[in-house]
């Protein structure tokens, strides 16, 4: 009844009554999709007689035995060589009820020839072989970490590092904000760019995927230097996180330098008074600070892309912040979230709302005159044009989004 | 008279090194050192040793009558704790011998200062250039007299613009013969590190601190040049490559057993104060390239490995001025 092909074919005829084209699955002469379970089902259930289930069983002894006998394991524990699991199963099956015994014997039967690849030593010695090499790279990568020799920038960012932990922030970007970006194409893909945006969320998670949006969208992926409020500088691992990750002291002779040396550099001209917004004030953009990102951009003639990003909001909504707490410990934010304080460290999760990230038309600068960076009056003309087109292009998204959370 | 030097501070490494160094300026006429600041080691070849303290008021006389043309003050004690007779030395000895510069009538006069005296502060811009106002709050007392030199130095620059004055602020110096704060604190056996914070560093090797005295004799430029080799390196890649094993410190604790707990053996003799292992300090150089005209030789990597090899024992004996001396004689005699 099994056709056994000689070749390493599938046996079986298809519904149009030509020979299956399908390399057999191991040992069984028949490839993935006429597997023998049509077989059996073939086969009438009601005769369950000895003889056929004497056959089965041998079968599947036969099938147990070449299963085990591929495995390694019998060499180091006796008790699991091919011929006492051959024996511990047959004395298993004797106390099985007959009735039920024929079935269990077929699904054990058809475990065996399906899973054979799961069984087969190469899969594992494969599957190790792959491992330990990926684990021997880490180990040399942390080895040779630990002797010093890695490189870092003139601002300390350190590549490797970055590239190393962005898996984590490629799950964020798709998976857990699902961030739709759009306008990617007004971020220069090379020479000076300054990237200014709303600032929301209590932590800068919206600098985060900034920075992974444009490396997971441009044409042309390019680090972005984030500048961050001096506080976090003073927060033990969170500054040598920043640092090591690329993002700079917000002063303005760093930003000028950065753009003078034509990198992409994005602000949050809000600052403190963005990411520490109550929800009831949620996308009502704070004041642009004293429009120094404007002045950075005027004296440097690098295009500013101003950059809507709605969803940040939601990911930490402040009920209300505790002053006085923030007075005590010297603590820019302290807020009052559903999360926090509530959860403890779990408060630090964010909520996974949907974000839009929008790059907008980009504001070009270089009709200007350096000088004209220290009259107050062009400084705040732009400064005022990118929060107005910022704001307009956050109403937009906020029009088009459905919810909060999808 | 030009070509007539006046180096302070004979004693010190570098001083030896550049008053040896000084011979290959072309024009040198006469090389005269001060003693001090610790006057037990032999004078260097070819360098007129005078006995006379840099605090002592008849320095003018002696200036004027050398004919002296450039000052160049290297006297300075790094001591951590406070000493009266070490802050004498180090503030009057730098009053005194930049009025008597002034008044002798001499055209140039050197002092050598550090970037720290910067301070390392949470909100630092990456690159800090001369025009940065000096906002160090040091414990250690070496950091306080730099300081307070820097402050007179600055008053002393407005009031004498008669006087070419050139003060070189050195990034933390490290090389096989000098003995510099960062050296020591790299040589202490677990030098501590602030838990969580990896601030940027600038390096320099003695070589071309001794190359940038040079160049401030030859160049006449006015007021403070940075000095640091290209490239910035991290406190921990600093400290790996070096192959210290470094004991992390929750920074609160470092401060209070710097400032309170000279018992712990970690801390007692630390050479930084604790700001510096968690804030960045590094100069921007421009300046030093485009007004002094000087390129460091030595990278970053290089100067980490000849401090590595110097205390692993892999070079001989390191003695700068030993050195020099015996490089100028094989100089001066046909060694082919």
């Amino acid at each position: 009844m099994v056709a056994m092909s000689t070749n390493g074919q599938c046996g079986a005829t298809t519904a149009k009554g030509s020979p299956c084209r399908g390399r057999s699955v191991a040992d069984t002469g028949y490839c993935r999709r006429h597997q023998p379970p049509a077989e059996e089902a073939a086969e009438p259930r009601s005769t369950g007689s000895t003889r056929g289930e004497r056959s089965l069983r041998e079968e599947v002894e036969d099938l147990l035995k070449r299963a085990v006998d591929r495995l390694p394991i019998g060499r180091l524990f006796p008790a699991l060589s091919p011929g006492r699991v051959v024996e511990t199963f047959r004395a298993g099956i004797e106390k099985v009820a007959p009735k039920a015994r024929e079935e269990l014997l077929r699904s054990a039967r058809n475990f065996l020839i399906r899973q054979a690849t799961w069984l087969a030593t190469d899969t594992w010695k494969g599957a190790w072989t792959f491992l330990s090499g990926v684990a021997d790279q880490y180990r040399g990568m942390l080895q040779r970490r630990a002797r010093g020799d890695y490189e870092v920038d003139a601002y300390g960012m350190d590549e490797e590092f970055t590239d190393w932990i962005r898996p984590a922030f490629r799950f964020l970007y798709r998976f857990y904000w699902r961030v739709d970006t759009t306008g990617v194409q007004n971020v220069p893909g090379q020479g000076r760019g300054l990237i200014v945006a709303n600032h929301s969320g209590v932590l800068p998670w919206d600098g985060a995927m900034i920075m992974t949006g444009i490396w997971e969208e441009h044409a042309e992926p390019r680090y972005v230097r984030t500048l961050y409020l001096d506080w976090f500088t003073q927060i033990p691992w969170v500054s040598q996180m920043l640092t090591r990750t690329g993002q700079i002291l917000a002063h303005p002779e760093n930003g000028e330098r950065l753009l003078n040396e034509d990198r992409l550099v994005a602000v949050f001209p809000e600052g403190l008074k963005g990411v520490g917004k109550l929800f009831r004030d949620r996308y009502k953009l704070a004041r642009f600070g004293r429009g120094g990102f404007a002045r950075m951009a005027i004296r440097t003639g690098a295009p500013i892309i101003p950059t809507a990003v709605v969803g940040a909001e939601e990911i930490h909504p402040t009920f209300r912040r505790l002053h006085l707490v923030e007075k005590a410990f010297n603590m820019p934010i302290v807020p009052l979230t559903p999360t926090f304080p509530w959860l403890g460290v779990f408060g630090f999760i964010p909520l996974p709302s949907k974000w839009k990230i929008h790059f907008c038309d980009p504001v070009p600068t270089n009709r200007y005159r350096p000088e004209d960076a220290d009259n107050f009056l062009v400084v705040s003309k732009v400064a005022n044009q990118v929060r107005d087109s910022i704001q307009k292009k956050i109403h937009e998204l906020l029009k088009e989004r459905k919810g909060v959370f999808w | 008279m030009r070509g007539v030097y006046l180096v302070t501070g004979i004693g010190g490494d570098l001083a030896r090194t550049f008053a040896a160094r000084l011979w290959s300026l072309a024009g040198t006429k006469k090389v005269l050192g001060l003693a001090g600041p610790t006057g037990d080691r032999p004078a260097p070849k070819k360098v007129q040793v005078a006995e006379i303290d840099p605090r002592d008021p008849a320095l003018v006389e002696f200036l004027e009558e050398n004919k002296v043309d450039t000052v160049v003050h290297l006297d300075f004690l790094e001591e951590y704790r406070h000493q009266e007779e070490v802050f004498d030395r180090n503030v009057m000895g730098m009053l005194n011998v930049s009025a008597a510069a002034a008044e002798s009538g001499a055209r140039k006069l050197v002092l050598a200062s550090s970037t720290w005296v910067y301070g390392a502060v949470y909100d630092n811009p990456n690159y800090l250039t001369e025009a940065r106002p000096l906002r160090g709050r040091p414990h250690l007392s070496h950091m306080k007299e730099r300081a307070e030199v820097e402050r007179y130095a600055k008053e002393f620059v407005a009031t004498h613009p008669r006087l070419v004055t050139t003060i070189l602020r050195f990034a933390p110096i490290l090389g096989p013969s000098i003995d510099s704060p960062l050296s020591r604190y790299l040589g202490l056996p677990n030098p501590p590190a602030a838990m969580g914070f990896d601030p940027l560093l600038q390096l320099l090797h003695e070589e071309d601190a001794v190359e940038a005295l040079i160049a401030a004799c030859r160049a006449d430029v006015r007021g403070a040049v940075n000095v640091a080799a290209d490239g910035i390196i991290p406190l921990l890649k600093l400290l790996r490559k070096a192959g210290r094993p470094y004991l992390p410190v929750f920074h609160p604790i470092a401060n209070l057993a710097t400032k309170l707990a000279p018992g712990f053996a970690a801390f007692r003799q630390m050479p930084i104060d604790v700001e510096y292992l968690r804030f960045p300090c590094v100069a921007d150089t421009r300046r030093m390239k485009e007004e002094l005209k000087l390129t460091p030789r030595l990278g970053l990597a290089e100067i980490v490995d000849d401090w590595t090899k110097k205390r692993l024992g892999l070079v001989g004996a390191p003695s700068g001025p030993a050195e020099v001396e015996e490089l100028q004689e094989v100089e001066e005699d046909d060694w082919w």
